[in-house]
């Protein structure tokens, strides 16, 4: 079995930053809404990762982003998160988002980051921070897969309809393609970057339509007028036990009804053990 | 003899005997429950700041009291009154007596309509507690709303601390100014700290503005958290990774971690911070650091 690490023994290491120019690792988009190239993300890694930070930000257009992040073992690259989503519709510069991502990275091996964006050669930018132990020791898991299809480079739509304070539901997926133990959401405005205060609370559930049971619970979101956008978008990784081919579902309310400015998109990945 | 302690010991069924041990729950088991949402308004529970700037108000439940042991919870707070800086506790009541189990928790809302998450605090609240938050502001008389997802397991089945601690002391309300100086991209030191108080296990980092809600240009900040004494400070995370422009003029993602460590009791805890725009007041940052304790 695993060897679990106390914290005692956590060992970490910086990727991907620039010190020189206060950075980080600069990432090209493809054509609008295709992955581009994959950029690596500094040196290779000195010891076995359990769990990483992966900060995004300084997005040079204000468009949305999904990123891949692979290693590079031996010549053959495999990714351990996919499609994880980067908001900066605001403006240029504007957003910031931080990952804590419970992954296994072997030592000696060399991540890469690649991204797409709904504007054509955007760039943004990646620093990873690589811990030898999760928290409580534990080990990290071997992938962070998606569990929603991107379109137009951000998450799923999720319009609460026209009453306000009452839950409408949006499916994100059908069907898992893994079991997952830890389920990780971002939420993001749906495009819309000019909208008044905003309030939104919604259950992510799983489950067949008209059987959905709630795993997490009126999670709480909201924007500002100076924002416009929400700003804290990554929530989780919380524990879960979500079986592969399961149905997964948002269901939101929000306090007000203007059509476009109630609507987010939801992103859901699942840790698979 | 509580459950959750690794001092007794009890018969192993095959013979012999070992310590009891919390009985580690896989995420199998893991369990939800929110408390503080209020659906009728799609809002969650108002908290109100006392009638003198960064004092701390009346407590206020949140919700009703706890239906299972949680082992993480996670909280989720915005819709403040006022352009404001925040710090809050996070209490329990247990037969009538309240204990802090989160304090001087940050909140930076200096411009206005921002939420912020802690997600997954790895702390341990009993079955049957009443959950209940007080908070100053920069601002008197200022409300801020939050709600509380509790966890019946931590992740990876883990079982919460005991406690999360400030290992700070609140300025107006928010963290530690840290200013990089006159030098983009090269790094100056502050002190968070000069002892902390407990030995702590993990280590959550939260920033703010440093009171400065309009900058004017885009700034990159990268950060180490240190301990040691002045002169001998060991990285223990290196380079976070921050930075805002003029539109939002804040961090917006502004918690982070709790990141795995082992700290001792009475170490000195220091922010080592380079900025790419060394433009006065806006290079500031303000640093909170919080430490769970076993």
């Amino acid at each position: 079995m695993f060897n679990w690490v106390p914290h005692i023994a956590a060992r970490r290491e910086n990727r991907g930053a620039v010190t020189g120019t206060t950075s980080g690792a600069t990432i090209t988009a493809g054509t609008a809404n295709n992955k581009g190239n994959y950029s690596d993300i500094g040196s290779t890694t000195g010891f076995d990762y359990e769990w990483l930070l992966l900060f995004i930000g300084a997005g040079s257009a204000a468009a949305d982003y999904v990123l891949d992040l692979a290693i590079n073992v031996g010549g053959n690259r495999f990714i351990i998160a996919e499609d994880l989503r980067y908001c900066n519709m605001r403006a240029a510069n504007e957003q910031w988002d931080g990952y804590a991502l419970p992954l296994h990275v072997p030592s000696g091996s060399q991540l890469s980051v690649r991204c797409a964006s709904s504007t054509a050669s955007a760039t943004c930018q990646i620093v990873i921070i690589g811990y030898s132990s999760g928290p409580f020791g534990a080990p990290g898991y071997s992938r962070c897969r998606a569990f929603y299809t991107p379109s137009t480079s951000r998450g799923i739509n999720c319009d609460p309809g026209a009453v306000a304070h009452t839950k409408t539901r949006t499916q994100i997926t059908a069907s898992t393609s893994d079991r997952a133990v830890a389920l990780l959401v971002y939420v993001g405005p749906n495009a819309d970057i000019a909208a008044s205060a905003t309030r939104w609370l919604f259950d992510i559930e799983v489950g067949g339509a008209g059987t959905e049971q709630v795993v997490l619970p009126n999670m709480y979101l909201g924007r500002g007028a100076p924002y416009d956008i929400p700003t804290s978008k990554v929530f989780g990784p919380y524990p879960c036990d979500i079986p592969s081919a399961s149905r997964l579902s948002c269901n939101i309310q929000c306090h007000v009804t203007t059509d476009g400015d109630r609507d987010v998109d939801v992103a859901l990945w699942g840790f698979v053990p | 003899m509580s459950p959750r302690t690794g001092t007794g010991t009890w018969t192993w069924p095959y013979g012999g005997s070992f310590p009891k041990m919390f009985n580690w729950h896989l995420n199998t088991a893991a369990r939800t429950e929110n408390r503080g949402a209020i659906t009728a308004s799609t809002n969650a529970t108002t908290i109100t700041a006392a009638s003198s700037a960064n004092t701390k108000g009346s407590y206020t439940d949140i919700g009703a009291v706890t239906s299972f042991d949680y082992e993480a919870v996670s909280l989720m707070f915005g819709n403040s009154s006022a352009a404001a800086d925040f710090v809050f506790d996070l209490s329990i009541n247990v037969g009538g007596n309240r204990f802090i189990i989160a304090d001087d928790l940050r909140h930076c809302d200096v411009k206005d309509g921002h939420w912020a998450q802690y997600h997954m605090l790895p702390i341990h609240v009993p079955a049957g507690s009443q959950l209940s938050i007080r908070c100053a502001s920069s601002v008197l008389s200022t409300t801020l709303d939050i709600l509380i997802v509790g966890h019946s397991s931590s992740l990876f089945g883990g079982p919460g601390y005991s406690r999360c601690i400030a290992l700070y002391t609140p300025s107006s309300s928010r963290g530690i100014n840290c200013d990089p100086g006159a030098t983009n991209n090269t790094k100056t030191r502050t002190q968070i700290t000069a002892s902390t108080p407990q030995r702590v296990v993990a280590l959550m980092v939260g920033s703010g503005g440093g009171g400065d809600a309009s900058r004017s240009a885009v700034h990159r900040w990268l950060f180490d958290i240190e301990q040691g004494g002045a002169g001998s400070e060991q990285v223990i995370i290196p380079n976070i990774y921050q930075g805002c422009n003029s539109t939002g003029d804040l961090p917006t993602q502004t918690v982070l971690g709790p990141f795995p460590c082992d700290i001792a009791a009475g170490t000195r805890l220091s922010c080592n911070i380079q900025d790419s725009n060394n433009t006065s007041g806006d290079r500031v940052l303000d640093i909170a650091l919080h430490g769970f304790v076993p």
